[in-house]
């Protein structure tokens, strides 16, 4: 199957700063979820935003590589093109609904921002019902500024609003993180629901291996602006190869396993300094002289020099 | 609670206010040299049983506590007293200058508004020079005094250039009828309007390109952007509306700015409205017209607060 979002050799940095994200290709297919895992700090999020032709920072920017959506570069586009691709085709979900919401809005008025956005300014109200329909809220939670909803009905309203013109793909940039264990299954199953209904590609973040291993068929590891393995869902959780998964695997908690989770020694790099060579290699326990210098290439979905094929 | 309920007891609370107000005002020009039996006789040798008799006539011979229950007591029956200097009712004097305070503060008001609104988000929006040029004009305009300004304007466009009136309302001879009259208005509304709204537009513009600034690094400004919304909807939608609360709250609790500045505005530019009163008023000892005006101004700042309160909330919901 052809990708819908193909994301290859993408670099993202700081104008005149360091390099946020270094050369990672991901490809999502219609109908396919891909899971992107990391430690906050690894470029997960840079990468959604660069898709997004969007960046919270105006120095941030892309300095190479393409994102062909449907087969188009977008990175070639003017911007009012890519504006009009936002919400069209690209849908996105964020962490924490509260503030991404805007506060002197009802739940209605976002989810019809999304339409008129688009030119799309007739039959509002059941427009917005139906949207509020998909996600499982009543209509009269249209009427509802975000401080008179829920955690979970505030992600509700920004999945609705994503979803709200059918777009190709869905960007989740850790749409259950900040929310309560009891309401993250709900949201979880509303993205499965809607993604297979509508064939639609999702690129779920995360840095809970737990949602990827309910929602994902297949799954990227980035590390340090890297994607340092990339297979398919239960094959990693069965034999992950590179160190660094392996530490991740080992650092959930397993109730099943008598030994405590693992606690990985040291942190993701800061972008300004990152290590030469491979970059987990300060971290790594199966570190050799060769990881030091020399990047390891991706190769059969990992990119480690100690993995064995 | 509701707004309804909100508003009325904050009205209930305005009583014991402006009655302090108007206690503290009469104490304080009691306490001040001089009263209208002397402005009114002047330098004129008069015989001090005829200022006996006059002070004896006005009730001025009595103590000061007996003074004060009067004047509450006419208060309290909306009475605002006489004016010795202009010799007829408080009220009938304030009545007729009001029109005229009213239509240039509330040109000042909305002139400083909406510039100070639009240059606020201009600055904010656009950055960079046009961010400074506005901070700078901004700091640069609030230190500026009106009645100094004022002056300005009146050596430049009045007597310089000569191209508007400098003083009063209207010609001496009496406006002209309809659009030629309406014109001849702004002729001489523009320059005193433009001395009393400037420090005014530039407290607006400041907060206005401050919370801005805030707003459009807001996540749910990078959300708005993310669902396909143009930059000019979200200042529309979010960034103004966001805004909108703080700059109400500005423009409201700095109502009393403007009022101030009319005083000193309508004096330089002998605009015949309430402030040039209160300045002849405190010229001629006329204390019933300073007190009558004293009030009022106090009034309309407490109603210009409770006004800013109300819109406050209609505007947040989350304001408990």
């Amino acid at each position: 199957m052809t990708a819908v979002l193909d994301i290859d050799a993408l670099h993202v940095a700081v104008a005149g700063g360091p390099t946020l994200v270094d050369g990672i290709s991901l490809k999502v297919t219609a109908g396919q979820t891909l899971g992107l895992v990391g430690e906050s700090g690894s470029g997960k999020s840079m990468t959604a935003y660069a898709v997004l032709g969007l960046f919270p920072a105006p120095a941030i920017r892309v300095t190479g590589g393409a994102i062909r959506l449907a087969g188009t570069d977008l990175l070639g586009l003017p911007a009012d093109a890519r504006r009009r691709l936002r919400g069209r085709q690209i849908g996105m979900v964020f962490q924490d609904p509260s503030s991404f919401l805007d506060p002197l809005l009802t739940a209605g008025r976002h989810i019809a921002e999304a339409f008129r956005a688009h030119g799309i300014t007739t039959n509002m109200p059941s427009r917005v019902q139906a949207a509020l329909a998909r996600v499982d809220l009543p209509a009269s939670a249209a009427a509802r500024f975000p401080h008179e909803l829920s955690g979970g009905q505030r992600q509700r309203v920004l999945i609705a609003a994503a979803l709200a013109l059918d777009p190709a793909v869905l960007i989740a940039d850790e749409p259950t993180t900040a929310l309560d264990v009891t309401v993250q299954a709900g949201i979880l199953e509303v993205l499965r629901r809607e993604a297979s209904a509508r064939g639609l590609g999702v690129l779920l973040i995360t840095h809970d291996l737990g949602v990827v291993a309910e929602n994902c068929a297949d799954v990227a590891v980035m590390y340090a602006g890297r994607i340092v393995e990339q297979a398919e869902v239960r094959r990693l959780f069965r034999a992950p190869r590179h160190p660094y998964t392996q530490g991740l695997l080992a650092s959930v908690l397993d109730p099943g396993r008598d030994a405590p989770p693992f606690a990985m020694p040291g942190g993701v790099p800061p972008a300004h300094a990152m290590p030469t060579g491979c970059r987990f290699h300060p971290r790594c326990p199966l570190v050799v002289a060769q990881c030091r210098t020399t990047a390891p290439p991706m190769r059969d979905g990992v990119a480690c020099w100690r993995a064995e094929a | 609670m509701s707004l309804l309920s909100y508003t009325l007891r904050r009205l209930l609370h305005a009583i014991p206010l402006l009655l302090a107000v108007a206690v503290l005002n009469f104490c304080l020009i009691a306490a001040a040299p001089g009263d209208p039996v002397t402005a009114l006789i002047g330098d004129f040798p008069a015989p001090a049983e005829y200022v006996a008799k006059m002070r004896q006539d006005y009730g001025l011979d009595q103590p000061l506590p007996v003074r004060l229950g009067r004047y509450l007591q006419h208060l309290a029956s909306l009475d605002l007293g006489y004016s010795f200097a202009n010799r007829m009712p408080v009220s009938t004097l304030v009545a007729a200058r009001l029109g005229a305070t009213l239509k240039l503060t509330g040109t000042a008001l909305a002139v400083a508004a909406v510039l100070g609104v639009a240059l606020g988000l201009l600055a904010a929006r656009l950055g960079g020079w046009v961010d400074r040029l506005v901070r700078f004009g901004a700091t640069l305009s609030y230190a500026m005094p009106e009645f100094w300004l004022g002056q300005l304007l009146i050596l430049a466009f009045a007597i310089g250039l000569g191209w508007l009136p400098s003083q009063g309302a209207a010609p001496l001879r009496g406006a002209a009828a309809g659009w030629a009259g309406f014109v001849e208005g702004l002729r001489y509304l523009l320059l005193p309007a433009s001395a009393l709204a400037l420090r005014y537009l530039a407290l607006i513009a400041r907060i206005t390109r401050a919370r801005a600034v805030e707003v459009l690094r807001a996540d749910y400004v990078l959300a708005a952007r993310a669902r396909g919304a143009s930059e000019t909807r979200v200042l529309l939608d979010h960034v103004l509306r966001n805004a909108a609360p703080s700059v109400i709250t500005v423009i409201g609790y700095n109502a009393g700015l403007l009022l101030a500045g009319s005083a000193l505005t309508e004096t330089v530019f002998g605009w015949p409205g309430i402030g040039r009163l209160l300045f002849d008023s405190i010229a001629a000892r006329d204390t019933p017209t300073m007190l009558a005006i004293l009030l009022m101004v106090s009034a309309s700042v407490v109603i210009a607060n409770l006004l800013t309160d109300v819109l406050h909330r209609l505007l947040d919901r989350r304001v408990a």
